[in-house]
């Protein structure tokens, strides 16, 4: 790291080891009171099943004396208590191995007066009080002290206490890189340095696993992490700009704030597009100090509110991409337009006007009229949804059948006893006749929303007359929906115009949502998290570069905040990237010339083309350099089980999936790479046939973005006709 | 009280024709005619003292079905509180 020795490197390694040797200390303390918990809980646990408590189990109910009651019920309590204890110890133990690895990775200096000596505040990933000297020797990055840390350079500084406001000066600022207990360098840094530091972690191979995580915060990050003033937050990010990271810390942040306010760590949900995602947040978010997150996709939020199987993005990604089950993209983009939603509002509203009325009756007696049932249906407590209303209708009516029931009840009884028959038989024809009348009662009062959907879709003259005013395409008809799991865009109307008609769907416990590549989600989509959590504030990280499947632009945000129609919004644009080295980023700019992203200036390999023969070669070359990701990027899945068996013979490549636990080298369909990094990204059938239309541009964008240090894309024959750039040519 | 699984369970069995014991309660009770819905009902309000209603007989097509049924009922009955045996009424008050 530093070429000259610093001064001050052996007083940092004294203060290391003092570090390391309290926590060791601690560790120690630690283990010996779980081994000590452990063998207290074996006890209680084989007591449990003693032959002197196994009769008092038995008898619970016989057991007259009040004691032993008293005393059982105490047993079961003491082993449940002990329990717990263990388990935290576990937790703390866990907590102190992790620390002791890497304790603190940042220093500040403050001086808050003139004449005071300053106070030296080292931040790490937790907080570490000293018993004896009855100070904090280390500081968690999430206090309010060490934000002077990540927003400010060296001079006046300040930060939000629960006292207020505190004035001081930052004297120092210096990041530390810690591993396996070694102190590998230090570096004292401005703000404008910090990012150079960054560049030297990234040149040294940072892993697969964001390495970033709390080192490489930056200062416009940090405001996104903590702002605690908007209900909507919104950052749109360039790729590599670190917004996973920024979800990522934000969520972490938030359930740190929690441990003050009574927002708990299961309030916040985190809405990630896929499952390699889902078990990658899981996988870091702990190492920040916090678990019990919960994290989930839009696909299983659909599932739940109807109950019914979902596509999942990844399957709707191939369907777009098969050409031979094209879907209509007019009738998708309408389908998922803030046009459709405003339609199916309007649908909502003239529905009692349009269920299948008809007269019922009980016993050969008039109960209801279709006439009766309309006007009842249309003003029974109109605050109310229509489920909910129509729900109590049907109370009502059975009400009215209860009363008639005895009577009927009789005649059924005497009709039996002529035929000869006996109860049985009259009560067989009693539930007979009401379990007609059931179904006949819920065909009108039962909404069955797939039904009203796929209703709505295919009635030419209803949708014209909802229409009225909107911006419908002219000529748009809709394909009968399939059997199996819902295409994702109807599931998502279809939870919306379910949610409007009735209660229940609405998760209000859930204060945070934290949503992260934004783009992927349609204006319907943000209607239906707008309705399942009503009560909660917004956090949307995305790219409108990386959408895949649309032309997104910053209007999304727009849209996005229109529907989410919280009290206060802001959106953060992060143009900085430094995930990607200058060659790299360069070269994938030529897909969309027109965005504009500031790159770090980091210098490595131009990408290559290469043909398909020498894939194995590179493959290997990559390994020699110690690359420990290295990423074969195709455009779909099948691709990616083509690659995996055509290469079989030469090497076993698995397929990341939902299995994010992989080797060093991979195939990754390219609409689950997306979040991700990697250290070295292989382009694989980088021709015309697969990447030629103006949207396929997006596509390689993403794709190449998401390598850290080298890049090169194959194609047998031509290369796609979307590369102009200069690469070296294999 | 007396379990309501295991009394409801063997109502059905004796109607499926087959032995209490062997059936769980995810076995399917779809193939009842009416008289033979009629029957378990019959059986089930005497065991339990309940007032089955008669639109919800139908929709009942496992032996979970029928038994949370049966609970339900009990508890609409009770207003929430299960009623003692008399065995367990004994045990506890006059003990």
């Amino acid at each position: 790291m530093e070429q000259t020795i610093h001064p001050e490197r052996q007083a940092e390694r004294e203060h290391l080891s003092m570090i390391l040797g309290l926590l060791d200390a601690r560790l120690l303390a630690a283990r010996a009171a779980s081994e000590k918990q452990m063998a207290g809980l074996t006890d209680t646990r084989r007591d449990e099943f003693t032959e002197r408590q196994e009769p008092l189990l038995r008898n619970l109910w016989a057991a007259h004396r009040f004691e032993d009651l008293v005393h059982l019920s105490q047993e079961f309590q003491n082993a449940a208590e002990e329990e717990k204890d263990h388990e935290s110890t576990l937790r703390e133990i866990a907590a102190l191995e992790k620390m002791s690895f890497s304790p603190y990775f940042a220093r500040i200096d403050l001086r808050f007066e003139e004449d005071e000596p300053e106070e030296r505040v080292y931040i790490g990933r937790r907080s570490l009080w000293d018993d004896r000297k009855e100070e904090l020797l280390v500081h968690d990055w999430r206090a309010p002290m060490a934000s002077v840390f990540y927003r400010f350079g060296v001079g006046p500084a300040f930060y939000q206490a629960p006292m207020g406001k505190i004035t001081c000066d930052l004297l120092l600022k210096r990041q530390y890189e810690i591993q396996g207990r070694e102190l590998i360098g230090f570096f004292d840094a401005d703000t404008v340095i910090q990012d150079s530091f960054l560049r030297r972690l990234l040149a040294q191979n940072a892993s697969a696993q964001m390495k970033s995580i709390v080192e490489t915060i930056q200062k416009d990050q940090d405001v996104a992490i903590r702002d605690e003033e908007h209900d909507l937050l919104m950052v749109q990010g360039a790729a590599g700009s670190g917004k996973t990271s920024i979800a990522m810390h934000r969520a972490a942040y938030l359930m740190y704030e929690g441990l003050k306010n009574p927002l708990k760590a299961h309030n916040i949900l985190i809405l990630s597009p896929n499952t390699v995602f889902e078990k990658y947040i899981s996988s870091v978010l702990p190492e920040l100090g916090e678990s019990n997150v919960s994290t989930s996709t839009l696909e299983q939020l659909l599932e739940e509110a109807l109950g019914a199987p979902v596509q999942s993005r990844a399957e709707r990604w191939e369907t777009l991409c098969d050409p031979e089950k094209q879907p209509d993209r007019a009738a998708l983009a309408f389908k998922t337009s803030g046009a459709f939603m405003t339609l199916l509002d309007r649908y909502a509203e003239v529905l009692p006007e349009l269920l299948p009325y008809e007269d019922l009756s009980y016993g050969g007696q008039a109960l209801v009229s279709r006439q009766e049932l309309r006007r009842r249906a249309k003003d029974l407590g109109s605050g109310f949804p229509l489920a909910v209303r129509l729900r109590h209708l049907e109370t009502n009516l059975w009400e009215r059948v209860h009363a008639l029931r005895p009577a009927r009840f009789d005649e059924l009884r005497m009709m039996a006893f002529r035929l000869g028959h006996g109860e049985e038989y009259a009560r067989g024809c009693a539930i007979w006749e009401s379990g007609v009348l059931a179904r006949r009662m819920r065909r009108i009062t039962r909404l069955n929303v797939p039904r009203l959907y796929s209703d709505l879709l295919h009635d030419q003259g209803l949708l014209s007359r909802l229409g009225q005013g909107l911006d419908i395409p002219a000529g748009l008809s809709f394909a009968p929906l399939p059997g199996g799991a819902v295409p994702l865009e109807d599931a998502a109307a279809m939870a919306y115009l379910r949610m409007k008609l009735t209660f229940g769907a609405a998760q209000g416990d859930i204060r945070q949502v934290v949503v992260d590549e934004a783009q992927d989600y349609s204006p319907m989509d943000y209607a239906v998290l707008n309705l399942l959590f009503p009560k909660a504030r917004f956090t949307v990280v995305g790219d409108i570069h990386q959408s895949l499947d649309r032309n997104a632009d910053l209007s999304l945000y727009e849209e996005a905040a229109r529907i989410l129609n919280r009290k206060s919004s802001a959106l953060l644009e992060l143009t900085k990237s430094f995930r990607c080295t200058k060659e790299i980023l360069d070269f994938s700019l030529q897909f969309l010339p027109h965005v504009k992203i500031d790159s770090l200036n980091r210098s490595g390999d131009a990408p290559k083309i290469l043909t398909n023969e020498l894939l194995i070669g590179e493959i290997a070359a990559c390994r020699a350099k110690g690359y420990q990701s290295i990423a074969l990027i195709t455009k779909t899945r099948r691709d990616a089980e083509g690659w995996k068996e055509k290469l079989a013979g030469e090497i076993s490549l698995p397929i990341l999936g939902r299995n994010p636990e992989l080797g060093d080298v991979f195939l990754v369909p390219l609409s689950l790479s997306k979040g991700l990094e990697f250290d070295a990204v292989l382009l694989l059938d980088c021709d015309a046939a697969h990447y030629a239309a103006p949207e396929d541009r997006r596509l390689l964008y993403v794709a190449c973005t998401r390598a850290l240090h080298h890049l090169a894309v194959f194609s047998e024959g031509a290369v796609s006709p979307l590369i102009e750039k200069e690469a070296l040519h294999g | 009280m007396g379990n309501v699984s295991q009394t409801v369970t063997q109502i059905l069995g004796d109607i499926l024709g087959a032995p209490g014991d062997t059936l769980t309660l995810s076995a399917s009770t779809a193939s009842f005619k009416y008289q033979e819905m009629a029957s378990a009902a019959i059986a089930c309000e005497k065991a339990f003292r309940i007032e089955m209603e008669d639109e919800r007989i139908p929709d009942l097509r496992t032996v979970g079905d029928w038994v949370n049924y049966v609970r339900e009922r009990i508890a609409d009955r009770d207003d929430g509180r299960p009623a003692p045996t008399d065995e367990e009424r004994e045990s506890w008050y006059y003990r």
